[in-house]
């Protein structure tokens, strides 16, 4: 009888053990990857239009906007308290400090980490993807295209992430140090490994880059798009041209910003165009863009915070309708930032990773510039028909040689200002073997304080720091906690910044 | 006496016995004395008869010598038909044989024999006598079952339902020997011609371990082989005290308790032999009436863990009235807990809730009333500056030129000191100023504190008969909180029915009910916090009794803050209900067997509602602007209104249980027994939860929300999108056999075996190893039962258990598991995100747990000793282990850790004076515990933080240890502090690893956990006084002193230690002072260390951030956290029965008393108690309370 009972219990129990979870669930189909892919594949995008003291934990390396020459901190006018503190929250990076997360009172204001880890959790999610995606069942022929484009996305992402990741810790691709200079570890496995990383080098770091982006690039081959928010085979081929690029390797280059535009060319014609923002998702030169846009917020403010750089300005000629279409004056005088959408928490194209075709015409430009020969050409069209939709009034160049490959790299700063560039096309300009460009940067930090008894704000500090070329701190220092976890790793050397 | 031998008489024979007896009378007293001297010598006789009657006996003898005899001829008749034969026999010799079976005697003098009862000797057969009773205990509850037995026989019955007794003697029998379980045996002297004795037996807390209830069994104590101790709730209970866990303090072996707040309704940490597991739950389980408990709210185990968390939300058993508790008793080692399974693996509490007495219903009433007292300046605890000094103090960092830090407060002798400096006051409105403020003192303890009233009370009813017992109770508490604002009302409920259908079927059903409000300050405020680092130089009122604001500061500029104000703007609101039912039925169907099913079923609900007004300091923040002023729009996150926070979270859990149970003895004398328990036992708890929070909230009109146009306060949009309501869902179910076998010899040994299997529900539990079990076997010897001794020892017992448990932890998988979310609107598809990364290594923590222990009483149970050792080893440890960033994650779970925990205990109770009037037992436990951890951790994961602040685990060392860097004295040049940290040689520490370097710069300071804790309890009788005092003491703890530096800046709104009275201001000062100078920043050496330097990057890690911070983390810092207090003393009266009989009334008592009188501690830890560590913010210490307290019961 008790046996009788205690059977029946369990039978009646059989529901009773099964697991319960109202929103946890294992991988049962490749559906599950998929979602998994844009849930944490791809960087995560917040709505726009906040600043960093905000939205710390939300944006990607937005850093890499303001170490370069794009914006300074202005320290005339009339200064209104901001709780905009962002010059005092990234003074570390931008005055290119040896402990880039504290602020001037050595006071921790910034996760240092926080890009290693986010990138690093990318691409493990693509790793776990790619370690699953081939078990799981595709009968038909949508399955299995479904299941190469997911193959393909995670390894554009990962080859992607490892490119970020390379550029902001490693020394400038050079072919003379890239495979003894120090980059990122590798991990390509899906288990958590309880063990002390080594860094490849940067060599490493380029071929498993190339590697996965040519894997992507086969993938997607053939697969229609399915929303310029995830990586299509378009997206795969401008990648690859500007990750030939960095490293030298112009034919390639030229081969992939080929495809691209084999693909996708179209411009927008600047001539006429009266929308807000530039680019948005519906911008017929936009491939692909991932992350948000916080940048915005964060520029024009008035004195004490960061405004687009004299220099910048001073780039675009008078008939440039960049010049009004990127960037804008404001009352006081103080350029804004109009390029991407400014409207408040609207989630539209990235500050930080966005391709378009005007990069691959740019990218087509110089690699072919920089063959000469053949290409020269090519280089020559590809640099004038995007002018041509930028510049009103605007007549064909010949530029040549050294004066073409300049000429490009100005337009590249221009064209693609606040996209996360021009800090990684300063690093390779100074290790470029066919055109060597050096540059030394500055950058002002200053702080308002109020004084009894009106307490009107005074400046109390101001700081000049400046960035000679080949300078340490060209190179993102490694978190400290990694090298604390990872005992040994080395560091990137940088040394005490002294100011003015 | 008279009286009854005349009855016995009968009538007819009256008369003549009169006359008879003064002869008697007569004879017997000249004549004993020479029988006693020796037999006279009488002539000899020669007798032959046949079937004769006494009287031609008595004939043939006169005949023969001439003696006269005396007797009485109804004494004689049984002497009938008397056939003997004697030839030359004394005449002595034939009154013996012809005495001889009859109950007569003979005396012979002169020539006169007298024959007559026996007098020295009984000389009637024993007479039966019906012998009636009631048996209750000391509050008249009538007592069934308990064991009346006549002393020296078997003869003996029990009481019944309604407590009476009847039991047919014999006159002959002297005394009565009257047991129960729980209460002190009695003898009681059988008085002649009594025969209805009303018996009240008395409670004794040694002898309730005649039993112990593990909540699955009740084990005879005999038994027994687990470690287990019993208390009843009534000798521990602390008047004015709310929660039973808070009165567990000091009265359990090997049982810790840690309040780190004196604050009402805060739950203490329990540990429970250690600690055994890093990351999961260390707190111990609670059972109540056999039902595991759920928390009414599930708080994370870090959380829990962390010594300076304060468990607000409350425990399992927070909505338990105390005075409905009948008995405690904590289950310790692994045969104790083995059948509750993983969850058991710190330690079980059984809580045993009282139950209906057969008898007339008895109302019982008890109140108690408490005063308690806020902390003073003038408490030798607080150590900080007076108004003057604190003036005298700012005066000196202005003429040291010191640099005051960026956004101070505009408040105190620099704020005026500015106003002068600006022409805003003259010189003479300057000095006048600062004279009242020196003169200030402003009382924050009293502006914030009260000393309050507080009182509980509970209203009981219990009866029953023979069918039907009952026990009912309805309780209120109102807790008011020294803090100002704090209060907590409870109300509960409960009703116990025991149905007694029949010897083989019967049922006990019980229904509890509570509801609690409590209200407290929101945790950014810490009132107590304020008050102590608050400078007295700041006004709390005006002159005209307004709240006095002044300006602090927040982002950057200055909004008005008064912290009453502030405090009477905002608060909690935590609302608790929680109701449960539960139904056991029994059914016996043989002797032996019984068959047991359980069902229970409990919800509870707790809602927290925190919300900011407008009008406060941290709204003005949010909104950018003063309350009524201008807003900056631009910045505001708050247009208008307040925020209102609400948390829900309901638990709702049913346990069912079925269990048979069998308990054989066989053999020729019954000497074997097996008593076996076999169970199948589903539980089920959900947890769903909501977490919402709202601007714009106006409680006083109408309790509604604004609404705020889009696009006009972003920052306020850019909060509202990414504010979400937070829902949780939380389901475990759990399906468990186990079984628990025993066989006892005699009960002199006995060998017991538990096991548990269990099955859960819980995602991601199909682990690598399916199947954990938990399992345990023990023996208990009693020699004095095999040897039938007695004398010396009343008990021995020795006892034996090893047990081995597996545990493993929620929220871990070999598997990939993926966290479904709803459709994102920027991809336009639904997404997921990963759950859980696979962690395919992880195996169960496992602990081996080994308890040997020894119970004795002696003296007739005046001594009472127990002891226990315990050993206990965790072997992979679940351990979290930061990882590097390149996993994606840096959180990793790995099995590496080995803890050891042993540790012993002795108590010992005596009882030195005994006597009728005055009675005197003093028990006494003290506890040791050792805990290790075994492995070194694999990696460097952990941080200069986690060794200063205790969280780091470090080979060798206990749990919780925390180091410290190493004083070295005060620089005699510019007084800073200077610290042994390698600075002259840092190539010492190159290429050793980060936590040898760690080990090797830093100092290991102590656990913050005892390592020796008891408790000494005191009871004094003495007719109706009863007086009672409880000590406490804790040894081996560390902690730190409040810290004394905040970076280097001292803000005006911020009170100073005393200790800066003694800095250092001139070179040579050093030799008498470790207090360092107030320095300027800029000072590179004190404000960076040097390790933070480039060069030294990658050779060595960071060994601290500046010199303050050391200062504050030093050894120096560093005291013993030893403690002796008296938790309770408390002296009682109860009315004598004479008196209250009269009254109709069963029980009357009259109490006062107090808690926490005194406490003593290191006299270095001047500004604070043992139980408040500088590790974090101020806490209330445990505050003293004076109480009064009422018993009836009619």
């Amino acid at each position: 009888m008790m046996l009788g009972m205690i059977c029946s219990t369990c039978f009646a129990c059989s529901n009773f053990l099964t697991e319960y979870s109202h929103d946890q669930a294992y991988i049962q189909s490749y559906n599950d990857l998929d979602e998994m892919i844009i849930g944490s594949g791809y960087m995560k995008c917040y709505g726009a239009g906040l600043n960093y003291g905000y939205t710390k934990d939300k944006v990607y390396y937005p850093y890499v906007h303001f170490m370069a020459d794009e914006t300074e901190v202005k320290t005339s006018g009339t200064y209104s308290y901001s709780n905009d503190d962002v010059p005092k929250i990234l003074f570390g990076y931008y005055t290119w400090q040896r402990e880039v997360e504290r602020d001037h009172e050595s006071t921790v204001q910034w996760v240092e980490n926080q890009d290693w880890n986010k990138l690093y959790n990318h691409i493990n999610i693509c790793n776990l993807i790619l370690s699953q995606i081939d078990d799981q069942a595709a009968e038909t022929a949508t399955d299995r295209q479904n299941v190469n484009r997911i193959k393909g996305e995670a390894h554009f992402l990962r080859g992607s992430y490892y490119f970020i990741l390379a550029n902001l810790y490693g020394k400038p691709y050079s072919s003379a140090s890239a495979k003894t200079d120090l980059a990122v570890p590798i991990k390509l496995t899906e288990y958590k490994e309880d063990k002390v990383y080594t860094r490849a080098t940067v060599e490493e770091v380029y071929q498993q880059t190339l590697e996965d982006l040519l894997k992507a690039e086969a993938c997607l081959k053939d697969i229609p798009r399915k929303s310029v928010t995830r990586a299509g085979h378009t997206a795969a081929c401008l990648m690859l041209s500007r990750v030939y690029l960095y490293m030298q390797n112009y034919e390639e280059s030229v081969k992939w910003a080929r495809a691209c535009l084999a693909e996708q060319d179209a411009l927008t014609n600047l001539n006429g165009f009266a929308d807000t923002a530039f680019v948005t998702q519906s911008s017929p030169e936009l491939i692909f863009t991932m992350g948000g846009n916080f940048i915005f917020a964060n520029l024009g403010k008035g004195p004490g915070t960061f405004t687009v750089s004299e220099d910048l300005v001073q780039c675009y000629s008078s008939s440039d309708l960049r010049k009004t279409a990127f960037i804008r004056a404001n009352d006081n005088g103080i350029y804004k930032y109009v390029k991407l959408t400014t409207t408040s928490n609207v989630r539209d194209v990235s500050d930080n990773f966005a391709l378009r075709t005007a990069e691959a015409y740019l990218n087509l430009a110089e690699a072919g510039a920089c063959l000469g020969g053949e290409y020269m050409t090519e280089a020559q069209n590809a640099y004038n028909t995007l002018r041509q939709y930028r510049i009103d009034g605007y007549t064909y160049e010949s530029l040549t040689d050294e004066a073409l490959i300049k000429a490009v790299r100005q337009e590249r700063r221009r064209e693609l200002c606040f996209e996360g560039h021009r800090w990684f096309d300063l690093r390779r300009y100074m290790v470029n073997d066919a055109c060597r460009e050096e540059k030394t940067l500055s950058n002002t930090f200053v702080l308002y304080a109020q004084f009894p008894p009106d307490y009107e704000y005074e400046i109390v500090t101001l700081r000049r720091y400046t960035l000679p070329p080949h300078d340490g701190a060209w190179t993102l220092p490694i978190p400290a906690v990694e090298l604390e976890s990872n005992y040994g790793m080395p560091d990137n050397p940088r040394t005490e910044r002294k100011y003015k | 006496m008279k009286k009854k031998r005349g009855k016995y008489f009968g009538e007819t024979l009256k008369c003549r016995f009169k006359v008879f007896r003064l002869i008697l009378f007569f004879v017997a007293s000249t004549f004993y004395a020479s029988q006693l001297q020796g037999q006279q010598v009488t002539p000899k006789l020669t007798l032959e008869f046949r079937q004769a009657s006494f009287s031609e006996v008595v004939e043939s003898i006169r005949q023969q010598i001439h003696y006269e005899f005396v007797f009485n001829s109804g004494d004689v008749q049984s002497l009938n038909r008397i056939t003997l034969s004697l030839k030359d026999a004394s005449l002595q010799k034939i009154l013996d044989v012809l005495l001889k079976d009859s109950n007569l005697e003979y005396v012979i003098e002169q020539k006169t024999v007298v024959i007559k009862k026996r007098t020295v000797a009984p000389t009637e057969a024993p007479k039966s006598i019906l012998l009636k009773g009631i048996v209750t205990d000391h509050k008249h509850h009538p007592l069934p079952g308990v064991t009346l037995r006549i002393e020296g026989t078997n003869l003996g019955t029990s009481t019944d339902a309604k407590g009476e007794f009847v039991l047919n003697i014999t006159d002959d029998m002297k005394s009565l020997i009257v047991s129960f379980i729980g209460m002190k045996s009695q003898h009681i002297t059988l008085e002649k011609g009594k025969n209805f004795y009303r018996i009240m037996l008395e409670e004794d807390t040694q002898e309730m371990d005649e039993v112990v209830v593990t909540g699955y069994q009740v084990v005879d104590r005999r038994k027994n082989t687990s470690a287990i101790t019993s208390v009843r709730a009534e000798d521990i209970m602390r008047p004015g005290v709310t929660s039973i866990d808070q009165m567990l303090e000091g009265q359990i072996p090997d049982l810790i308790s840690m309040t780190n707040s004196g604050e009402i309704g805060v739950a203490p940490k329990l540990r429970i032999r250690g600690t055994s597991t890093l990351i999961g739950n260390r707190e111990p389980l609670w059972v109540i009436d056999g039902i595991v408990q759920q928390d009414p709210v599930n708080i994370s185990p870090e959380e829990l863990n962390n010594p300076d968390y304060i468990n607000r939300i409350g425990n399992a058993i927070s909505g338990l009235n105390p005075q409905d508790i009948d008995r405690i008793d904590v289950l310790k080692d692994a045969s104790a807990t083995a059948l509750y399974g993983t969850k058991a693996a710190n330690g079980v509490i059984v809580i045993t809730t009282k139950r209906g007495h057969v008898g007339k219903p008895q109302v019982s009433y008890n109140m108690t009333g408490t005063f308690k007292f806020r902390p003073r300046y003038s408490d030798r605890h607080i150590d900080v500056m007076t108004s003057k000094e604190r003036v005298q103090f700012s005066r000196d960092l202005l003429n040291n030129q010191y640099i005051f830090p960026g956004n101070t407060s505009l408040v105190g002798y620099e704020y005026l000191y500015a106003q002068l400096y600006a022409n805003q006051l003259t010189y003479d409105e300057f000095v006048k100023q600062v004279s009242d403020m020196e003169a200030l003192n402003t009382d924050w303890f009293d502006a914030l504190g009260d000393d309050v009233f507080s009182s509980q009370h509970t209203l009981s009813l219990t009866g029953g008969s023979d069918l039907i017992r009952y026990y009912a109770s309805i309780g209120y508490t109102d807790d008011n909180d020294v803090i100002k604002s704090n209060r907590n009302d409870r109300y509960t409920a409960k009703l116990n029915l025991d149905i007694h259908f029949s010897d083989k079927f019967s049922a006990s059903l019980s229904f509890d009910g509570n509801k609690s409000i409590q209200k407290y300050y929101q945790s950014d405020l810490a009132p107590i916090n304020y008050a102590y680092n608050t400078s007295r130089a700041i006004p709390f009122r005006n002159e005209d009794g307004t709240l006095h604001f002044y300006q602090k500061p927040n982002g950057g500029t200055h909004y008005r803050f008064n912290i009453l104000h502030e405090l009477n703007n905002s608060g909690c609101t935590q609302n608790g209900s929680g109701l449960s039912f539960q139904a056991n039925l029994l059914y016996n169907p043989l002797k032996w067997l019984r068959i047991n099913g359980i069902f229970a079923y409990s919800v509870s609900n707790t809602e927290v509602d925190s919300y900011w007004g407008a009008e406060t300091f941290h709204v003005a923040g949010l909104r950018r602007g003063e309350f009524g002023g201008s807003i900056d729009a631009e910045n505001c996150e708050l247009p208008a209104g307040g925020e209102l926070q609400q948390q829900t979270s309901r638990n709702e859990n049913y346990t069912a249980r079925l269990q048979i149970d069998a308990n054989k003895y066989f053999g020729t004398d019954e000497q074997h027994n097996i008593n076996a328990s076999l169970g199948l036992e589903a539980s089920s708890s959900k947890y769903v939860g909501t977490d919402i929070t709202n601007r714009g909230y106006y409680p006083d009109r109408g309790l509604q929300f604004a609404t705020f146009q889009q696009g006009v306060y972003p920052k306020f949009d850019a909060w509202q999108l990414a504010n979400r309501p937070m829902l949780t869902d939380n389901l475990t179910n759990l399906l468990a056999a186990y079984a628990s076998v025993s066989y006892s010899y005699q009960n002199w040994i006995t060998l017991n075996a538990n096991a548990r299997f269990d099955g859960s529900n819980r995602f991601g539990s199909q682990g690598n190893e399916k199947l954990l079990p938990v399992w345990s076997a023990s023996l208990s010897y009693n020699p004095l039962e095999q040897f039938h001794a007695t004398g010396f020892f009343d008990f021995l017992q020795l006892k034996y258990s090893y047990g081995y448990q597996g545990n493993m932890l929620e929220g871990q998988s070999p598997e990939l598991i993926i966290k479904k979310l709803p459709l994102d609107d920027y991809f336009h598809e639904l997404v997921s995100e990963v759950s859980v990364y696979p962690n395919p290594e992880l195996k169960w923590e496992r602990t081996a747990s080994m308890n040997a222990g020894i119970e004795l009483s002696m003296l007739e149970r005046r001594v009472m000793i127990s002891s226990d050792f315990y050993y206990k080893k965790t072997k992979d440890a679940f351990m979290d282990k930061e990882i590097s960033g390149v996993n994606g994650t840096n959180a990793h779970m790995v099995n590496g850790g080995e803890i050891l925990n042993r540790g012993f205990n002795v108590s010992l109770t005596v009882s030195p004076i005994r006597s009728k009037a005055f009675r005197w037992s003093l028990s006494t436990s003290v506890s040791k515990t050792f805990n290790r951890i075994e492995t070194k951790p694999s990696t460097d994961q952990y941080k200069v933080d986690n060794f200063l602040n205790g969280t780091v685990i470090a080979k060798g060392r206990p749990v919780n240890t925390f180091f410290s860097y190493r004083f070295k004295g005060l620089s005699p040049e510019d007084g800073g502090p200077l610290f042994y940290d390698y600075k002259e040689n840092p190539e010492r520490l190159y290429g050793k690893s980060q936590h040898d370097v760690y080990t090797t710069v830093l100092e290991a300071s102590g656990s913050r956990e005892p390592k020796l804790s008891g408790g000494i309890n005191n009871t004094f009788t003495y007719k109706n006084f009863r007086l009672n005092m409880t000590l406490a003491y804790s040894l081996g703890a560390k902690t730190r002193l409040f810290k004394l530096f905040d970076n280097q800046d001292f803000n005006p709104e911020r009170n100073v230690n005393r200790a800066f009275l003694n800095r250092w201001q001139r070179a040579g000062d050093e030799r008498y002072t470790d207090i360092p100078a107030i320095l300027n920043g800029g000072v590179n050496t004190y404000d960076v260390h040097w390790s933070n330097g480039s060069y030294f990057s990658g050779l060595i890690p960071v060994l601290a951030t500046n010199a303050w911070d050391m200062y504050n983390y030093s050894n120096l810092r560093v005291v013993s956290a030893n403690y002796l207090k008296c938790t309770t003393m408390s002296l009682t009266y109860s009315f004598p029965d004479e008196l209250i009989s009269k009254w109709k009334l069963q029980r009357l008592e009259l109490s006062v008393s107090t808690n926490n009188p005194f406490i003593v501690c290191s006299s270095k830890l001047k500004g604070q108690t043992p139980t408040q560590g500088g590790f974090t913010t101020v806490q209330l210490s445990e505050r003293p309370t004076f109480s009064f307290g009422l018993y009836v019961s009619f």
